[in-house]
């Protein structure tokens, strides 16, 4: 009796291993959140303690990789769309600069001179960088899309271009941030910094919609599936190209204000550099198939986790950081050895 | 060297593509090898170029049993294949491209450039041709790649070259360079074994030949002792008839669809004509007549044509396949597999592709409804599967073009046009997508079907426009509409 329904239980897992592509990234990610909870266990001895180090360790690891998190759901279109978005790192830094030349309050900012202090100077400020960053999303999309230029190359080109423009333009300036900007996301719920997390699990939710259910969801698969076939479907193939990197780019400014929030100020030099890398190796690890058409919301989650949780727990062991790209290399690695269950036909 | 096959037997799974074919082939000869597209002729030449065994029966060369385990086994007996489609390295030279992978080396692996430009001067001046070995492929017109293909197999002392259709992208004059050369080399013993739906051609070149329908053999003789007729009628056999709703009367209904003067450079000419709601009308030609390059520059794909088009009496010219979709016009590609089916989509979605936008509210997908359209197409064509969420790799061929076909009914078009319909489809499926076609007719859309196959024109249209190079060559309805006449006026006969 027992024996039959271990039984079923090795063959319904067994059948999600080799169907279901989340379930290895799962397993993954549950591996790894053992062996976390293991390490950060040794040190304490009563539950109570260890509970609140937990959930305090726990939100500190949702929250840092909140900015990367956001970026990695944009990433998630672009490749499964069958692209590559490599500027939104040079995209974040630069949606820093036009935060500060915006509303700097030591004086320089254009809505201070113009009158507009607080949260309103705030909210228009968001929302032009928004538009900012939609129009850098838009000239990759344009050069990708109607420019007929392979994805790699225009974001490399305008990943070089936008760094250089907002290092030369930025030399020597340090912004001072206004109250309002900092409480983005550094408004305390109780004693937690939550703001950082729900933003991201709320724009999480939105884009697994907009990814499952719509039209445009299942264009895009279409496109970076068979590009020829929805293109003789009648699908235009230009414009969803071009709509993915506009979306990449208003999720690049959200995550942009998040970090600048975070951290009250921005390293020109910096900021952004490698998130491109991040973003895509947390792709890759949820299961988005590199070529296009295949790809989840939620694997890219996980994905997320797993590389954050594993950056945590490095860091709770005591690995030095030079070492710690090692360990993410390996995995990214290892994930797609993992995931190569396609048939190959 | 002397060919020699035995009831060859050859299966791919269940389904046997040759039955038994025993024939031979002298030393020496121009062999034509001829019958329809799926008549078995790739088969039996794959297996003599060691692409694949056969599942019974047996090779001889000069008298000799063998037998291919890979390309290269039939390369070391003299064999040489050169396949329709050359797949040249454009961006090496002409000698490079003649030993690429068996390059001559010097010592560390470092390329023996001049002896590989020596070897190919004097293959090259052995066949009396003016190509240079140093020139760049990319630089060389259809025929020279041809010539540097036949040039590779004779530098490996090929004593059979296999010429699959070598002439279909050649024009007139390359032609003759072609054949001038072909003739010289039999003169001096190498044989040809020579694929090709031209029988003007055939007549003019080769000296025997066999001619294979369904995977048998139906002759086998001379050339000389037969005329261009007699091998079009033992390729295509006995002559069907002609379907009960040819008594179509096009001129009652109004046209839907009408071109005048429509030409694209390097595809096709002047092109004219004009659709009835509820006609059939079938477009056909060897590969590269041009008839399907029409369509796909109607549907938007390739969009730059010069000529006019008129749609229910409104000029139309769609600069996208999107514009083409929303002006009413259906398109179903052929090669499914590349231009129609996204793999990573389920059945539902990939069968209301086209038309997704109709069933949304605020851009979500209203899942209900789609199914609810999806299945009132999809019981109508008997489509089979087992959920309607499985990816649509999971079905048969035959199922796959049913969805696509679903994917456009749901559109309810004015024009369909399908570029070979029954393609990858077997027999029971081909039926059913025929009576789909003929419902859709009867609705009053203006179909057009595209297909090489003349005995799936002459069952399916009420009217049949048949291309060569690009042009219009004749058209034909009624009784006319037959097999025969297609293969004469597709190979380039008058009628």
């Amino acid at each position: 009796m027992s024996n039959s329904k271990i039984r079923t239980v090795f063959s319904w897992i067994r059948r999600q291993w080799r169907e279901n592509p989340l379930f290895s990234t799962c397993i993954a990610l549950a591996v790894m959140v053992i062996v976390q909870t293991l390490a950060l266990g040794v040190h304490f001895d009563s539950f109570g303690d260890w509970f609140s180090s937990f959930c305090t360790n726990w939100i500190n690891v949702l929250r840092n990789n909140a900015t990367v998190g956001i970026i990695s759901l944009g990433m998630t279109f672009v490749l499964v769309s069958g692209g590559i978005d490599l500027a939104v790192g040079s995209t974040l830094c630069m949606t820093g600069a036009l935060f500060m030349l915006l509303t700097d309050s030591s004086g320089h900012g254009i809505l201070a001179a113009a009158g507009i202090h607080g949260w309103m100077a705030f909210a228009i400020a968001l929302l032009l960088v928004i538009l900012a960053c939609a129009l850098l999303g838009g000239l990759n999309g344009l050069l990708i899309a109607n420019g007929r230029i392979p994805p790699f190359i225009v974001t490399l080109g305008t990943m070089k271009l936008f760094r250089s423009l907002t290092q030369f333009f930025m030399q020597k300036r340090t912004p001072v941030f206004p109250e309002p900007f900092l409480n983005f996301a550094s408004l305390k719920t109780g004693d937690f910094m939550l703001m950082p997390i729900i933003y991201w699990l709320v724009v999480a939710v939105l884009l697994h919609f907009l990814f499952r259910k719509t039209v445009f969801g299942n264009h895009v698969i279409a496109i970076g599936s068979n590009e020829k076939a929805a293109k003789l479907s009648g699908i235009n193939v230009n414009a969803i190209k071009r709509w993915v990197y506009i979306l990449t780019g208003c999720l690049v400014a959200l995550a942009s204000t998040i970090q600048i929030s975070r951290l009250g100020s921005m390293d020109y030099s910096n900021a952004g550099s490698g998130s491109e890398m991040d973003a895509i190796a947390s792709v890759i690890v949820g299961g988005t198939r590199m070529s296009g058409g295949r790809g989840s919301i939620v694997g890219t989650m996980l994905g997320v986790l797993i590389i954050g949780v594993m950056n945590n727990l490095l860091n709770l062991m005591g690995v030095p950081p030079f070492l710690r790209e090692a360990f993410k290399g390996v995995i990214v690695i290892v994930a797609v050895l993992l995931q190569r269950k396609e048939k190959t036909s | 060297m002397n060919i020699r096959f035995e009831s060859i037997r050859k299966a791919f799974g269940v389904n046997e593509v040759l039955h038994g074919v025993s024939f031979s082939i002298d030393a020496g000869q121009i062999f034509a090898l001829l019958g329809e597209n799926g008549a078995g002729k790739s088969t039996l030449m794959n297996i003599l170029g060691g692409m694949f065994p056969p599942t019974e029966g047996n090779i001889f060369l000069d008298g000799k049993a063998v037998s291919f385990a890979t390309p290269n086994d039939s390369m070391k007996c003299g064999i040489a294949f050169i396949h329709q489609e050359l797949c040249p390295v454009n961006d090496l030279t002409v000698a490079e491209n003649i030993f690429i992978g068996r390059e001559y080396r010097r010592r560390f692996g470092f390329l023996d450039r001049k002896r590989m430009n020596e070897e190919t001067v004097r293959i090259f001046s052995e066949l009396k041709v003016d190509i240079k070995a140093t020139d760049m492929m990319r630089s060389l017109d259809a025929s020279s790649k041809q010539i540097v293909a036949i040039a590779r197999a004779l530098l490996f002392k090929a004593k059979v070259i296999i010429m699959d259709e070598p002439t279909t992208s050649l024009t007139e004059q390359e032609i003759g360079r072609l054949f001038e050369l072909v003739r010289r080399l039999a003169a001096q013993g190498v044989t040809i074994i020579f694929i090709s739906h031209k029988l003007n051609e055939i007549k003019e070149l080769c000296t025997a030949y066999a001619v294979l329908r369904n995977g048998s053999l139906v002759g086998t003789g001379k050339i000389s002792d037969v005329t261009a007729a007699d091998l079009s009628e033992l390729i295509v056999g006995h002559e069907l008839a002609g379907l009960a709703h040819s008594a179509f009367q096009a001129e009652e209904k109004p046209i839907i669809l009408s071109v005048e003067g429509m030409s694209r450079k390097n595809e096709f000419e002047k092109i004219a004509f004009s659709v009835h709601a509820g006609e059939i009308l079938g477009f056909t030609g060897l590969l590269g007549a041009g008839h399907s390059e029409i369509f796909r520059s109607l549907f938007g794909d390739t969009p730059d044509y010069s000529g006019t088009v008129w749609l229910e009496g409104k000029k139309y010219h769609a600069k996208s396949t999107s514009a083409a979709v929303k002006a009413g016009i259906a398109y179903v590609p052929s090669n499914r597999k590349e231009n129609a089916i996204v793999p990573d989509l389920s059945v539902l979605t990939n069968g209301t592709l086209a038309s997704l936008s109709h069933f949304a509210k605020f851009g979500f997908v209203r899942k209900e409804r789609q199914k609810a359209e999806f299945k009132t197409h999809s019981d109508n064509f008997h489509l089979k599967y087992s959920d309607i969420d499985d990816l649509i790799t999971t079905l048969s061929g035959g199922n796959q073009q049913k969805v696509i076909l679903a994917r456009w009914l749901g559109r309810s078009p004015k024009v369909l046009v399908l570029d070979n319909p029954t393609q990858g489809v077997d027999i029971g499926a081909k039926q059913e997508i025929y009576e789909i076609i003929r419902k859709v007719a009867e609705k009053g859309v203006a179909v057009i079907v595209i297909s090489a196959e003349g005995q799936e024109i002459q069952r399916l249209c009420t009217r049949a426009i048949v291309m060569f190079h690009g042009k219009i060559q004749g058209e034909l309805s009624g009784e006319r509409l037959t097999e025969g006449n297609i293969m004469k006026l597709a190979t380039g006969v008058e009628l």
